[in-house]
């Protein structure tokens, strides 16, 4: 069995490295931390996850029950390349953002999940991991897809992404759109941002993050 | 003309209510102030209700008779009053008109929306529908647009800077922190939606200048109050509130065809009549609540209705003068910006608050000593406005 | 081609672009349509990024425009970098959609000084 299991084991093989912490303002004033998901945080994360499982509004359902899968999946090292990254507010997991590097110069976007609602927390992290991808491990191009309208809105049609007909995404949706570097670099000054280093007294506050009370 | 005093008042909580109909909403704010009317048990003899799109957007027409049922209030007169956003307004001036011509001693006022349940972008239309239809509308006005319009001419003939109009914003939230009833209850700060480079993102552009926080939310929710004569209100035990004056004026359609656009004429003139039948001026008013729709108005209006100097409404909001603590604090309740805007409940809810505040149940918000409140509610932009002056004793 | 025009009330004279059935100033009720001179000036405007439907441009840049004595219209202005003050002349052509068919008018150009 064990013959059977490092060969079924997968983790990274494209380099990796690691995401440098930021912390980025929010409308209310309050510093949303964003740094990567430790592996064993997942059980974590899948709890915060699992109650949107059954929330069809705003296709929150779908989003959940993928997003469950493929940390999960990472989790139990059954899916290679993948990282998340998750936001931090007064302690609290405020959301949790994931992709997937297919090889080194293509990386796939897969979900974001905001947990606190109505402070921008999801559009602050969708762009802090193409930000881990292309800057950070040198992805060349991100494919994105989406699954609710808010989220086409939000990222095919405000980072004015192009088609790409040829291809599909892997999960298996509508036409695939694309994050070139080129199209990354141009929007970058009006959609990523955020400060580094965090201090230490905010990286102490997003070290365990308590779960928000679930709410619709 | 007899005197008229609030006897009853109160309101729904403002926000998403997914699982009640406009009727549920509209009942439960008029049961509210009807039981807040305490031991009174006189009978009820019209009911006004005030719903800019019950038409349109909950298929239902004739709402007034359809409440004056479900209260149970049958024979009592019942009429829908219309006026966009001041709807409420223009019930209240209705029903007040009634009881100081003796026509009716007792009279039920309730304002309500439920709007959340369609896109943003038919109630934006719907709302447009109010302006001029070969003038503006059709060229892709909005009423965002002409707010921003407005706001930019504002900026450049004043001096008001994005920052004040974020300061309004600011304030109205940090006010409904306090305000159970109210739509927003988030914190908002400076840095978040204006200084930081965040801001890019927190606080997008809609209308330039106008950026999303400058924009009330689109809420459900309703409120009411019961007006009844003086003599009879004076047999009650409840502090009275006498709404003591009351104006309307309009103004062109257009906002292009004003002389000034910079100036809200109908303000001007409703806040007018309303002081002058009150024997009062804005200077004896210590608490307001104004019609902020957009940031912006909330400035401009406490200049034209007379509490500032024109241009320099900014100024007393950068020295925290309408500040709660402040001098003369406007929208305690958080205004359109933060309490929220069911359309047709507005005017009614701005009313429900004064009344609070001059019976000294405003709690957190209370402004201390409060004798004389003013209100007026903004109907299209700025082209239909009432006005009141509410005083207690 | 349309003709940009306003109409003029025949007793006192007062000049509007939009249509009115008494006139503000004196409560005459006869207007005749008269040409308005070509070119006007930007007193207020906006972009718009929130578009109606039927609107493809975004931002749709709408302004307020001042013409010869003080006749005001609101229209679409063609130039993203338009300032108050800025000189605008009337352009005749498709504003729009609207209810799947296209809307003709007046939107305006900016003219370099």
């Amino acid at each position: 069995m064990d013959d059977v299991e490092s060969f079924l084991k997968v983790d990274w093989d494209v380099p990796y490295k690691e995401y440098t912490p930021k912390a980025i303002t929010l409308p209310s004033g309050e510093k949303l931390v964003i740094r990567e998901a430790k592996r064993e945080e997942v059980p974590l994360l899948l709890k915060a996850i699992m109650p949107y499982i059954t929330v069809e509004k705003d296709y929150y359902d779908i989003v959940a029950a993928r997003q469950y899968a493929e940390l999960l999946g990472w989790y139990r090292y059954r899916v290679r390349n993948e990282f998340a990254l998750i936001g931090v507010v007064n302690g609290e997991l405020a959301g949790i953002v994931n992709n997937r590097a297919y090889d080194q110069k293509l990386h796939i976007s897969l979900h974001t999940m905001a947990l606190k609602r109505g402070a921008r927390v999801g559009a602050h992290l969708f762009a802090a991991k193409q930000e881990n991808s292309i800057e950070n491990l040198g992805a060349e191009e991100i494919l994105v897809t989406a699954e609710s309208p808010i989220g086409f809105r939000r990222w095919m049609l405000e980072w004015e992404l192009e088609p790409r007909p040829n291809l599909q995404h892997e999960l298996g949706g509508v036409t695939p759109y694309a994050i070139t570097r080129d199209n990354y670099f141009k929007v970058k000054p009006t959609k990523v941002f955020g400060e580094r280093p965090v201090s230490e007294e905010l990286m102490k506050q997003a070290a365990n993050p308590k779960i928000i009370k679930f709410e619709v | 003309m007899r005197e008229v005093a609030i006897i009853g008042c109160g309101m729904t909580k403002f926000g998403r209510h997914d699982n009640e109909t406009l009727m549920d909403l509209l009942v439960e704010s008029s049961l509210k102030a009807i039981d807040d009317c305490g031991s009174f048990d006189g009978d009820i003899e019209s009911v006004y209700v005030s719903s800019m799109l019950a038409g349109e957007l909950n298929r239902q027409t004739a709402i007034a008779t359809a409440l004056t049922d479900q209260l149970g209030l049958i024979p009592a007169a019942a009429d829908r009053i219309e006026n966009g956003p001041a709807s409420g307004g223009s019930a209240i001036k209705t029903g007040f008109m009634a009881v100081a011509s003796g026509m009716y001693d007792v009279v039920l006022v309730t304002g309500g929306e439920k709007m959340r349940h369609v896109t943003g972008d038919r109630i934006t239309d719907l709302v447009a529908t109010m302006t001029h239809p070969s003038g503006e509308y059709i060229h892709g006005v909005t009423l965002p647009s002409l707010a921003a319009m407005f706001a930019r001419l504002y900026m450049s003939t004043y001096g008001v800077t994005s920052e004040d109009m974020a300061r309004v914003a600011v304030k109205n939230h940090s006010n409904a922190l306090m305000n159970p009833y109210a739509h927003i209850h988030s914190k908002i700060a400076l840095e978040g939606i204006l200084l930081s480079r965040e801001a890019e993102i927190n606080n997008p552009v809609i209308a330039d200048p106008l950026r999303l926080y400058d924009l009330c939310p689109i809420s459900d929710g309703a409120a009411s109050i019961v007006m009844c004569n003086y003599e009879t209100a004076k047999k009650l035990s409840k502090p009275i509130v006498k709404i003591a004056g009351c104006g309307q004026a309009t103004d062109t359609l257009a906002v292009h065809e004003r002389e000034d656009p910079t100036m809200l004429k109908a303000v001007k003139g409703a806040s007018k009549k309303a002081f002058q039948m009150a024997g009062l001026t804005p200077g004896d008013i210590d608490v307001a609540e104004l019609h902020d729709a957009f940031t912006i108005l909330e400035i401009a209006e406490s200049e034209d209705a007379g509490f500032f100097e024109k241009g320099k409404g900014h100024i007393a909001l950068r020295n925290g003068e309408t500040s709660l603590g402040g001098k003369l604090p406007i929208n305690t309740s958080g205004g359109l910006k933060a309490r929220g805007h069911p359309v047709g409940a507005t005017g009614v809810s701005q009313v429900v608050e004064l009344t609070w505040q001059l019976r000294g149940e405003a709690r957190d918000r209370q402004v201390k000593n409060a004798k004389k409140a003013f209100c007026c509610n903004f109907g299209g932009f700025g082209n239909n406005v009432t006005a009141l002056v509410l005083s207690g004793e | 081609m349309e003709k940009f025009s306003c109409f003029k009330c025949e007793k006192c004279g007062k000049r509007t672009y939009l249509k009115h059935a008494v006139c503000m100033s004196c409560r005459g009720r006869n207007f005749k349509q008269v040409d308005l001179e070509g070119t006007g000036k930007v007193v207020t405007y906006t972009k718009l990024f929130a578009t109606p439907e039927g609107i493809e441009e975004m931002p749709l840049v709408l302004g307020i425009l001042e013409f010869g004595d003080a006749v005001r219209v609101t229209g679409q202005i063609l130039n993203q970098n338009v300032k108050i003050g800025d000189k605008v002349r009337p352009v005749w052509g498709k504003i729009r959609k609207a209810q799947g068919k296209d809307v003709f008018g007046f939107r305006f150009e900016t003219i370099d000084q």
